[in-house]
């Protein structure tokens, strides 16, 4: 009978539609609004150095702006959606790619990407880790597909910082240095 | 199929085991396989990223030790005995034993706790000495069955150990990262 229960039990909470949390809409709010997203910034996060900020409308909706050396690089959102007093439905939406489709969709090209592509499933798995008190799981997100992303990343996991105003084929340093020598009369 | 490779792994050991006893007969003089194996010393690969230092001397009229050091203490010895056999022929038997104490504790329990990769440094030295005495390249082909028997022994082990690795691999990246983003604050 116990084992009946239990699945049975969980037979109902497999029944909960993809986006539907069990959260009341204020408490998914302030869960969201509150949050800026630090183990998906560090799991996907290319060679620029971003900073999350959340913005909100109280009970329907939170957005997530990055920003890069102060310049906004891409901005998604979670719409939040009353279901009855007890749970809360979500969906993620993410901007208009340049090539059609939706940014950090996997086929969108960057000079300097912010993050791996494609960006939509982490974001939801970090929003339902948020939801549901569990910490981000990268393995439900699967491996990036943006080879400058991971050649960027890979020089700022060794110290080599990228920004997203460098210039053409410099990283952060010599993009500073050659700025420093063109405005003294130099090439670089 | 498991049960063939396990049976191939077995006999090789065993064989592996029989030779060691008895030696090897090698076309070589005495003095001629003496001057060879006093210039020869651990085979290539199956001590890991950091091989011991390797002394190779003569260990009286009929033996040759090859002594292995860490930090300049012994961890383990190989001593060949050498046999004239007539004909210009000589017979190598080659037999290993671990110090019981220094800098990698006492190896001489954990090789008679871990028969498969005694086995392997045997069949690996034994190759070494054969290679030298033929004048033919170390021929890595033959110490692979001993190889393949060692890793599955150490399969748990060896999957702790790509775990620590990947683990302090990723803990340098966070580092890294944590300090690409410190040093953007300084800058502010």
């Amino acid at each position: 009978m116990v084992v009946l229960a239990a699945l049975a039990t969980s037979a109902c909470q497999a029944e909960r539609p993809p986006g539907v949390y069990d959260l009341n809409i204020a408490d998914a709010y302030q869960r969201l609004f509150r949050h800026t997203l630090p183990d998906m910034v560090f799991a996907k996060q290319c060679g620029i150095l971003i900073h999350v900020r959340p913005e909100g409308v109280p009970n329907q909706r939170v957005m997530w702006r990055v920003y890069s050396s102060g310049q906004k690089v891409v901005e998604f959102s979670a719409a939040l959606t009353a279901i009855g007093d007890k749970q809360t439905k979500v969906v993620i939406n993410m901007p208009r790619g340049e090539k059609g489709g939706e940014a950090y969709d996997g086929s969108q090209f960057y000079t300097r990407p912010a993050f791996n592509q494609p960006l939509r499933p982490a974001v939801e798995e970090q929003v339902a880790a948020i939801l549901e008190s569990r910490p981000f799981d990268v393995r439900r997100v699967g491996p990036g597909k943006d080879k400058v992303c991971l050649v960027q990343r890979g020089g700022l996991e060794s110290g080599r910082v990228f920004r997203v105003d460098d210039l053409p084929g410099m990283d952060a340093r010599q993009s500073a240095d050659c700025r420093d020598s063109r405005r003294q009369g130099g090439k670089c | 199929m498991i049960h063939r490779i396990f049976m191939a792994v077995a006999a090789a050991a065993f064989m592996t085991a029989c030779t060691q006893q008895a030696g090897t007969v090698y076309p070589v003089k005495i003095d001629e396989a003496r001057r060879v194996l006093t210039s020869t010393c651990f085979p290539p690969l199956v001590f890991g990223s950091q091989p011991p230092d390797c002394e190779a001397r003569a260990g009286g009229a009929s033996d040759i030790v090859w002594v292995g050091r860490l930090r300049g203490a012994e961890v383990f010895r190989y001593v060949a005995t050498l046999k004239d056999e007539g004909n210009g022929s000589t017979r190598v038997a080659v037999t290993l034993k671990g110090a019981e104490s220094g800098p990698a504790g006492n190896v001489a329990q954990k090789l008679s706790e871990n028969r498969a990769i005694r086995n392997l440094y045997l069949v690996a030295m034994q190759e070494r000495i054969s290679s030298a005495l033929e004048r033919r390249q170390f021929d890595m082909s033959r110490i692979y069955p001993a190889m393949a028997a060692a890793t599955a022994a150490n399969m748990s082990s060896i999957r702790a150990s790509v775990d620590e690795a990947h683990a302090a691999s990723q803990k340098l990246a966070r580092d890294a990262m944590e300090k690409a983003y410190r040093d953007e604050g300084i800058r502010r």
